[in-house]
């Protein structure tokens, strides 16, 4: 059986993902894979010394507030729809479609960046479109 | 790349709260955009899997090209034969998408063919808003590079202007 893959990143966009994401799972009976992903901050001048913390402490500081998301959205393990919570690092959308090669479905929050900037920018969600190797899914923030 | 794993914590106030979602995502229909490509099944296939789950009825939409407009000074003569030869097509069409429709019924799923005419992207879009789809489904173009920075995508202006979920279907073949 297949799984889907929500992508979060605290974002109120990526809060109507997982919701989608957890309803569609709940609607399928099927496994859920909540999946945040951080990168190295970067730096274009050199940081005191010691001012970088050590990637453990990242990750560790994304996995409480995956788990805080988690929470506040109601997304809880059950035994028709198990949840595992999974922590990545590098590029988002990189990251995104390598966790979702097998998925169903990878969902992703649409971060409405609309125009100029997005044009310029591009975004996350149009990365997952365009390289995705599973349907992906884009919903809209509420 | 890193991942570690942690298991999902069960909370108190969860059941009410699936409960509520999974009403509120049963009410409205599926949307497949079909334009008869090589992975129109995949586009199928997950309509059919968004409808069942919810319950709703699958429209398939085609967005067959406008009118064709002439330009030039003997549009008389030619217009009567374009516009026939655009009508047998349309037919075609229509046909195609009908025939379509019926092979995936009695699925227990219903399914809606519905074939419209004019610029893709804001049929598709007025298309949703008239059936009240709560999904659209539409083939990932894939187009790269090259093209896709001179021409752009009718799938990205869809997912860029939607105001309800997109799935999009990649239309390369699975690696």
């Amino acid at each position: 059986m297949g799984k889907i893959v929500v992508g979060v990143d605290g974002s109120v966009g990526s809060r109507s993902a997982l919701r989608w994401a957890h309803a569609e799972a709940v609607l399928r009976s099927c496994p859920l894979e909540v999946v945040l992903v951080w990168q190295f901050p970067v730096m274009t001048s050199l940081p005191a010394f010691g001012a970088v913390p050590p990637p453990e402490d990242l990750s560790g500081d994304s996995e409480a507030s995956l788990q805080a998301t988690l929470q506040e959205e109601g997304v809880a393990s059950t035994d028709a729809v198990p949840v595992t919570a999974t922590v990545a690092e590098g590029a988002a959308a990189a990251a995104l479609i390598e966790v979702a090669k097998d998925a169903d479905l990878l969902v992703v929050g649409s971060r409405g960046r609309g125009g100029f900037t997005g044009l310029l920018l591009g975004s996350v969600s149009q990365q997952c479109t365009m390289h995705g190797r599973c349907p992906v899914v884009v919903v809209p923030a509420e | 790349m890193h991942l570690l794993e942690a298991e999902g914590k069960r909370t108190e106030r969860a059941p009410t709260y699936a409960l509520a979602m999974t009403e509120a995502h049963i009410v409205g229909d599926v949307l497949a955009a079909i334009d008869f490509s090589d992975r129109t099944d995949d586009i199928l296939a997950e309509g059919l899997a968004l409808a069942r789950a919810s319950g709703g009825v699958l429209h398939l939409v085609h967005v067959a090209a406008g009118e064709p407009d002439l330009a030039g000074y003997d549009k008389d003569d030619i217009s009567p034969f374009t516009r026939q030869a655009r009508a047998g097509q349309l037919t075609d069409e229509h046909q195609r998408l009908r025939s379509m429709a019926e092979a995936l019924g009695g699925d227990g799923v219903e399914v809606v063919p519905l074939v419209v005419m004019g610029p893709t992207a804001q049929r598709i879009q007025e298309a949703a808003d008239h059936v009240g789809a709560s999904h659209v489904v539409i083939g990932s173009h894939g187009h790269g590079g090259l093209h896709h920075l001179l021409v752009g995508s009718v799938t990205e202006e869809v997912v860029r202007h939607a105001d309800r979920p997109v799935v999009v279907v990649p239309v390369r073949p699975r690696a």
